[in-house]
């Protein structure tokens, strides 16, 4: 049961970020989504993620149309937006207080997502005294809450290092091996390793392009 | 997902984290307006029995009847503002004004009496005061030296032409009885002087006595400035976490009317302290409101009220200019420019009687001055419906301009 785009636009006034943007992506797999500063890459999530008003188009998955089921949309589409979703002052099992009850929380840090992604060591700890790698891994055991079908990252590995890096795209290897659906915004090398399959997002419109390793023609392509 | 109850849990979270530094803070604030109040009324309470304007006098004063016009002015003169008037030389007279020792100072001219007895009356008192000095105390030290001035000047007139007329008419043997007599009428006219009017106290904001009116103003220039203190409670908050609220179906409405829910409770149990330690300070008898003499603290219950839904209003302008403002240097600018030219204008610094007409209308139309009018009527016991409703209006106001703000901002965020 995989997800399709299929015509999305959007404009800001007389600006044309998203001309028709169409995508398929099957079941279990990773696509990235590669393009330049303000190609309209956050746009295209956070309309997917249901954050903004599409002007047109649909997102379709098992046959219904997400933007216009928010109900369906919220439990089938978990989305880890650029910045970190969190409360700062607050601590880690605070924030995912937010998103999980007691029970679910307790099953999650035992064995579940939450331990995958390392959570569990810092649940104590305020946001605010947290590296960018604990806040990320625990930005996306937000966006995991319901175990979604899609999730939706945009740009999940800035400014991370090695270890954190392979800490979360262990996860997502896990959570595509079962099933998921990965739909990543990137500019980082190691990101598109992970994806199945690249596009380019250049003019409003998703082209497909072949990662070969060689940044030179990426960058050439992005201009 | 666990939808609105999560959302308000977290707010209330966050503001309890907060709620110890903000409490520091409102401390801070009752013990600095508690003394500014303490002060305030204790000048009340002087210029009510105790203040005395001192005023030099300048120049000869040897002559006996000017000497005896200014000692009667000075030891008999019963009215509510006393004046002293200390004689001494000129360059003394300067340097205590500088200092501000002296209120003003007066200068009598040489041969001032003879001018008085040839029936010049060319040689004027002069009275030296300072221009930017326009204050109350100033107005009325001016009119105590004219009345000085006239006084003296006037009464010796009356005494040298009555002389002369008696010499005139060949009855200077009599002249002597006759100087008494006019003396004596002019020592009754100056002692019933504070009968020949009435005082009467209108209030000085809006029928407010003096404690009233500043009990008021301190209530909403604090519920001003709570705006600045709850800042820790906003500018923390960045764009990704109401992105993911409304992908996890809390929009902008849900959104907005947690967080505000939690900014109120957080003003409210600041209000909360702060009337506790009004109850405190009445109770004690330190201040005694005007409008509540003899009935102790009962009064405060009516007063509850109106400043609740007074602080309910803040707390959403508060809000609002919070979400239209980001940042932390500009977003406290804009809360402390509001709060400070709000009060001016709604007559918290100033009661609005000082300013014109036009100016004093839109103070009370201002959220300040609507909060403001609707404490006034809890202090004096009628809070009335027509105060309220400006109050109300801008709460929901407010709280509908927040939503439209987050609700924009979620729609054009950054567009990348």
């Amino acid at each position: 049961m995989g997800i399709e785009l299929a015509g999305i636009q959007k404009s800001y006034g007389k600006k044309r970020v998203l001309e028709n943007v169409s995508l398929k992506v099957g079941e279990g797999s990773c696509v990235g989504i590669l393009g330049g500063n303000g190609c309209g890459k956050s746009t295209l999530l956070s309309i997917l993620a249901g954050v903004r008003r599409a002007d047109g188009g649909s997102f379709l998955y098992c046959g219904k149309d997400l933007l216009k089921n928010s109900s369906l949309r919220a439990k089938a589409v978990g989305y880890v937006p650029q910045g970190d979703a969190l409360a700062e002052e607050l601590t880690a099992w605070d924030n995912l207080r937010l998103w999980y009850d007691r029970v679910a929380l307790r099953e999650e840090l035992e064995g579940g997502v939450l331990e995958l992604l390392g959570v569990s060591e810092f649940l104590k700890v305020p946001v605010r005294k947290m590296s960018g790698g604990m806040k990320k891994r625990l930005s996306i055991a937000c966006a995991v809450v319901g175990r979604p079908a899609v999730l939706l990252l945009d740009e999940p590995s800035a400014a991370l290092d090695l270890a954190c890096k392979e800490r979360i795209y262990d996860y997502f290897r896990r959570y595509k091996n079962k099933g998921g659906i990965l739909l990543m915004t990137t500019h980082d090398m190691q990101d598109m390793e992970l994806c199945d399959k690249c596009c380019l997002l250049k003019e409003g419109t998703l082209q497909p392009y072949e990662y070969d390793g060689d940044i030179h023609r990426l960058a050439r392509c992005l201009q | 997902m666990r939808g609105w109850c999560s959302w308000f849990g977290m707010q209330m979270k966050r503001m309890l984290r907060f709620l110890p530094v903000l409490l520091v803070s409102v401390a801070a604030t009752i013990g600095i307006l508690g003394l500014c109040a303490a002060l305030l009324l204790q000048s009340e309470s002087s210029r009510e029995g105790k203040h005395r304007f001192r005023i030099g006098m300048v120049g000869n004063l040897s002559d006996s009847y000017l000497g005896f016009g200014i000692s009667m002015v000075q030891a008999l003169d019963d009215s509510r503002f006393m004046v002293e008037l200390l004689p001494m030389e000129e360059a003394e007279a300067v340097r205590s004004f500088r200092r501000g020792e002296i209120s003003s100072y007066m200068q009598v001219p040489d041969g001032l009496l003879d001018s008085i007895v040839y029936g010049r009356n060319d040689k004027p008192i002069t009275y030296v005061g300072s221009e930017g000095q326009k204050g109350i105390e100033s107005i009325l030290g001016e009119e105590l030296a004219d009345m000085v001035s006239v006084l003296v000047t006037r009464s010796q007139s009356a005494i040298f032409g009555m002389q002369q007329i008696m010499g005139e008419y060949g009855r200077q043997a009599e002249t002597a009885a006759v100087t008494d007599q006019l003396n004596l009428r002019l020592f009754n006219a100056v002692l019933n002087r504070a009968g020949l009017y009435m005082l009467e106290e209108l209030g000085v904001s809006e029928g407010l006595s003096t404690t009233g009116y500043y009990l008021g103003a301190f209530l909403v220039l604090f519920l001003l400035l709570l705006g600045i203190y709850g800042s820790p409670f906003f500018i923390r908050r960045g764009r990704a976490l109401p992105e993911l609220m409304k992908s996890r179906g809390i929009g902008a409405f849900g959104q907005v009317v947690g967080e505000y829910t939690a900014y109120a409770c957080m003003n409210l149990v600041c209000l909360l302290i702060v009337f506790q330690a009004l109850e405190i300070v009445v109770q004690s008898g330190f201040v005694e409101i005007g409008e509540w003499e003899l009935q102790g603290v009962e009064p405060l219950s009516a007063l509850y009220g109106t400043a609740f839904a007074a602080a309910l209003m803040l707390s959403a302008m508060q809000f609002w200019l919070y979400e239209l403002v980001t940042g932390v240097v500009g977003s406290m600018m804009v809360q402390f420019i509001c709060a400070v030219s709000m009060a001016y204008l709604g007559g918290i610094f100033y009661p609005a009687n000082f300013f014109p007409e036009t100016m004093r209308s839109i103070g009370g139309i201002l959220p300040a001055g609507a909060a403001f009018g609707y404490v006034r009527g809890g202090i004096s016991g009628e809070p009335s419906l027509k105060a309220a409703a400006p109050v109300f209006l801008y709460l929901f106001l407010f709280l509908g301009l927040s939503v439209l703000t987050r609700g924009l901002k979620l729609e054009r965020g950054k567009q990348g």
